[in-house]
Formats: structure tokens, sequence, C-alpha cells
């Protein structure tokens, strides 16, 4: 499906994204760009890509949707099918951030380094945003794979199971059951992590 | 088990807004890509955009992109490489910069069900699943690309073992594509975008050829090639006020009376 820049902007179209059945309309790279990026770059951070990969993997991400665009098929929601490239090139980033030496990232950007913004926060509250998204990030390392996306796209991104199934490619009853295990993972790791007790070993983090 | 705790929940609404992007992060990614897209654009067209660029372009132009020819084949040897390496990107929109509203179906917030009220259903066994994105087959017009650019080099000529080993060669990973493509070439290449009709391709072209050869001989034609783009993505008042400044800079520009007949027209 070739796609054309002459076409009609989907931003005017009320019906983007299109349901299922309807008719297909070309979708732009722009429009998908503008809309989604936000989601993108959440989605790829909270499934443990470090601060200083992230320039990297979104751009591979955003290359991959500008090549595929033409091969979505409205089959899902875009959204979803966004989710589906994120995962697996996520994926691939943490294969690849597992094979350097532990020294690697030592030099890694603090949260506040990330994101404190004067204009908009108080030094107290950027501190106190910094520390709590330090800890979210420890429990969702916690998680294993399945379960952190799963409980990202339910608790964080707010999808409804029929979503995080389409997203995932796992039937809906898989999705439920992965959620429930990985709140009862996060809260177990939360409660250890108030306690002051050190993260479960790997092997207890699956059979949680 | 019917949701988080409103400890666990209070974390997450406290650090959730923590991930979100900056306005900074949003243009620095958009210029990467743009970046990527143009790179790949250039290789793929190397091989037809000079001769194409012949028949459409202006008079200057096309004197100047005749001395391009010359260089198509080292282009080629660097491009290929992209080429090969890399599926055949589309040209879609990426150049125009504005942000757009919201593109979801208005409602679509309302949640059918909430994924925070799991139903209790018996746990069941995970099944592998296949996840992975099917990989669209290679374009064939890359393969036609490749071999265009690329012809197999002949055999290297026998060297008698005492002379001189020459300099390794770069290896082709390290090697900008773009950066092997002439001021003239890239701007051929945003002239057959325009012939194509992809305006925000042009933009993106015109914009990197401003930036790798800020003092170049074709700025005139950089300039028209700029207001044409302008008007082929549809920003008219954008289009007519670079327009002015065209023909005010360069009144007797042979592409002056294309600029009057374009959208750009005052």
């Amino acid at each position: 499906m070739p796609l054309s820049v002459t076409a009609p902007r989907l931003v005017d179209d009320p019906s983007f994204p299109p349901e299922r059945g309807e008719p297909q309309a070309a979708i732009h790279f722009d429009d998908v760009y503008s809309e989604y990026f936000a989601f993108v770059w959440r989605s790829a951070r909270r499934l443990g890509v470090r601060p200083s990969s992230m320039d990297d993997v979104v751009q591979e991400i955003f290359l991959v949707v500008h090549r595929r665009l033409a091969d979505y098929e409205h089959k899902g929601s875009i959204k979803t099918w966004l989710f589906g490239i994120v995962r697996r090139i996520v994926s691939q980033n943490r294969r690849t951030e597992r094979r350097k030496p532990s020294h690697a990232g030592a030099k890694e950007a603090t949260d506040l380094d990330v994101f404190h913004d004067p204009k908009t926060m108080s030094p107290h509250a950027s501190a106190e945003q910094a520390e709590a998204m330090r800890l979210l990030d420890r429990l969702l390392d916690e998680l294993d794979d399945d379960k952190r996306e799963a409980f990202v796209l339910s608790e964080l991104e707010e999808m409804t199971i029929a979503e995080i199934s389409d997203a995932i490619d796992v039937n809906p009853n898989t999705v439920a059951s992965r959620i429930r295990a990985a709140r009862r993972a996060f809260e177990s790791a939360l409660e250890r992590s108030e306690q002051g007790e050190a993260p479960a070993p790997r092997s207890e983090r699956r059979r949680a | 088990m019917s949701g988080l705790t409103p400890r666990a929940r209070a974390l997450l609404d406290r650090a959730a807004r923590g991930h979100e992007p900056t306005d900074a992060d949003r243009t620095r990614i958009r210029a990467r890509v743009a970046r990527k897209v143009a790179i790949g654009a250039c290789a793929a067209g190397a091989a037809s955009a000079t001769s194409k660029t012949l028949s459409a372009g202006t008079g200057s132009l096309l004197t100047k992109a005749v001395v391009s020819i010359a260089l198509v084949g080292t282009v080629g040897v660097g491009a290929s490489h992209w080429v090969t390496s890399k599926p055949e990107p589309q040209t879609h929109a990426m150049a125009s910069a504005e942000p757009r509203a919201a593109l979801e179906r208005p409602g679509k917030e309302v949640r059918p069900k909430d994924a925070r009220e799991v139903p209790e259903v018996p746990e069941v066994p995970e099944v592998p699943e296949v996840a992975e994105i099917p990989a669209p087959p290679a374009p064939s017009s890359s393969v036609v690309v490749t071999r265009k650019l690329a012809p197999p080099a002949p055999p290297p000529p026998k060297v008698p073992a005492i002379e001189p080993m020459a300099e390794p060669p770069v290896p082709a990973e390290r090697v900008d594509p773009l950066a092997m493509i002439d001021e003239v070439d890239l701007l051929a290449r945003a002239h057959e975008a325009l012939a194509r009709g992809d305006g925000p391709l042009a933009l993106m072209l015109v914009e990197e050829h401003g930036r790798r050869f800020p003092k170049s001989a074709v700025a005139e034609e950089r300039a028209a090639v700029r207001v044409f783009g302008l008007c082929a993505s549809g920003r008219a008042a954008e289009a007519v006020r670079e327009g002015s400044q065209f023909l005010e800079k360069h009144p007797r520009s042979p592409l002056a009376e294309r600029v009057r007949s374009s959208c750009a027209a005052p």
C-alpha cells in the first residue's frame, strides 16, 4: 500500500484510527509520530531501556514504523501494532545491554538530570519524583519480561485486557493471569523495598 | 485480587509522569529519524535521480548535474551498503513539524473494560507466543538499485610482494552515505522528490543540504526548491513568504517565473 503524502491528512479525519472493518485510509507517518511518540517513548522506558539508550531505541522503533507502515493492515489499533514493534526492539536492546560489561552505564544520567525542569517543578518535588521513578524502575526490573509488559500496559497505560491481548499477541485469559501475577510480584517487591530488603533472587521472581 | 494497593497506586501515579518525553526529545528523535530516512532515500534513488533531474531540472541545475554524473559511481558504492543493509524506506511525509491535534476518536478513552478489574479466571498455562512481526519481503527495487550501484568489481591485479601495502579500506559501516553525496546530487534528489509529489521529503533534503552546504553554489536553486516543497506540502503561507523573499533576492533568476507561477505567487 503506497503511502501518499497528497492524501487528506488523517488529523482532520474524526474516524481515525479506523475501527475494525471500516474502510482503510492511508496513514501518515507524521500523524503516527505526532500522536504516538509519547506512548512509544514511555513504553520503551518502562520496559527497561536505560535513559542513555533511549534515543537509539526510539529512533530504531520509528524507523521500523516508517518502513512497515505500508504493511499495517488495520486489524487492530495503531497503538497495539506500535507496541508490538516497541517490545521487539526493546527486547533486542536489552539482550545487547546484557552482553555489555557490568561497568557499562556507570555514568548513566540520573533521573534528576533527565527530567528536572525548574519551570514546572520545585527542586523538592523534582527530587521526590526522581526517587519515585528510581523505586518504580527497580520494582519493574524485578518482574520478568512477560509480567512487566502486562503490568506496564495495564497499570500505567491503562489499556484494556483486549487491547493488551492484541498488543502482545496472547489470549485474554493469559493476559489476565499475567496481570494478576505481576501485581502480586510488584506488591511483594514494594513491601521488601519498604522493609529495606534486597531484591528477590531471579528464580524467586519467576515463581512470583 | 482486584487491583493494586493504595500505596502501590500512589507510587505509580507519582512516578509515571517522569516517564513522559519532553518537547526536546520529540524534536531530537524526529530529526534523527528524518536524517536516517533521507540517507535511505538518497541511496535508493542514487541510480535514477541524476538522469531524471537532467530532464526535469532547471537550466543552471542542469549544467551542474551533468558534472555530478561522474560522481554517481562513487556515490553508488557508498550508498549500496545502506541499500543492502536496510530495506528500501518509504518516502512518506516526514518534514512538517507542526504539532497535530489529537487523533484519537472522541470518547475513545472510555474503556469498555478496565484492565485493573481483572476477572478471577483460573490460571492458565502460558503458551509460547509468536510475537515477532514478520519482515516484509525485501522490495525488489532495492535489489535492482544495488546492482545498478555496485557492479561486481573486477579481480584486483596481482601486486608484487615487495610493493608497500595499500591503506586498508575503511569498513563500509563507518561511511555515512550522505557524506559521499555532493551538493548537486543532494539537490537533485530533492528535485526528484518534488517530481514524485513528495514535498516533505524534498523539504527534508533541502534542509539537509542547507546544513551541509551553507554557502553552496546552488543556494539559489535550493531556495526555489524549498518554495516548491512548501507548496507540495500544503504549506502555502510559508511558501508565499519564502517565495517573496526569493523573488526579492533573485529577481532575474531563471527560477523566478516558476516561483511566480507556483502557490507562492504573491
